[in-house]
């Protein structure tokens, strides 16, 4: 396990954490809610993007190419349908 | 009530303004997955998508007039700034698979009764707080939690773009 350093965009802000490589995304992105102060919605709400693709919460950092230096996207509210 | 029309103090306005600069200070950050931010113009900010050839796929325009009194309101533009009508619209559509196994869903409608124009339809926006079927999903209870970078994101997904 390294510890690896990882920009966190959420909210028009970077935020910079320093997580596990192997970690699941789930606790980086609770790390990062809680430094932003964006607990009003629970983590599972959150899609969190590396190069635009959306990652799994309970997979680890490094299985999804999460390296250091990665910058990964966070946003929230995407997932209601408007129109069939 | 129009999202252009004046409704909050144009200081409070201004201040919230501020959320819209933040973006375009950090757009460095975002030009990495092909988004230009242009700089804020008081109550608009404009973010575009751009192809492999570094043109504009197309435009997501922020009004932001009375912004965070109420939500923010999305236009889609061409290059030149022209709003997009559905018919030009409608082919990058991108259809998401219903949970309930029924048809494919859209985000984007047809139009909206104020402007007559596609709009994008999820929390965060005006349009969908404006709606009358979505009136007890009220913006006061989206407030402070979905951020303009959450409604850009959810309007550009919103889209099936060739080229991207």
């Amino acid at each position: 396990m390294a510890k690896i350093t990882i920009n966190c965009v959420i909210n028009g802000k970077t935020i910079v954490e320093t997580a596990e490589d192997h970690a699941a995304l789930q606790a980086l992105i609770e790390d990062v809610l809680k430094d932003a102060k964006a607990t009003a919605r629970p983590a599972g709400d959150w899609t969190v993007r590396l190069d635009g693709a959306p990652l799994d919460h309970q997979k680890g950092l490094s299985a999804q190419g999460v390296a250091g230096g990665a910058t990964l996207f966070f946003s929230l509210g995407g997932s209601e349908s408007g129109a069939a | 009530v129009r999202p252009s029309d004046p409704i909050l103090d144009a200081r409070v306005a201004r201040r919230t303004f501020a959320e819209a600069e933040e973006l375009y200070s950090n757009r460095a950050t975002f030009a990495s997955i092909a988004w230009s931010i242009a700089p804020p113009e008081f109550p608009e900010l404009r973010v575009d998508r751009i192809g492999p050839t570094g043109q504009s796929l197309i435009g997501v325009v922020l009004h932001l007039r009375n912004y965070d009194f109420l939500p923010a309101s999305v236009r889609y533009v061409k290059p030149n700034g022209e709003a997009y009508g559905w018919p030009e619209l409608a082919p990058l559509v991108k259809s998401f698979p219903d949970p309930s196994g029924g048809l494919p869903r859209r985000r984007i409608v047809e139009a909206t009764s104020t402007t007559g124009l596609p709009f994008l339809c999820l929390p965060g926006t005006y349009e969908y707080h404006a709606h009358i079927q979505h009136r007890r999903d009220r913006w006061d209870d989206h407030r402070g939690q979905i951020s303009l970078q959450s409604v850009l994101f959810n309007a550009f997904d919103a889209l099936a773009l060739p080229g991207s």
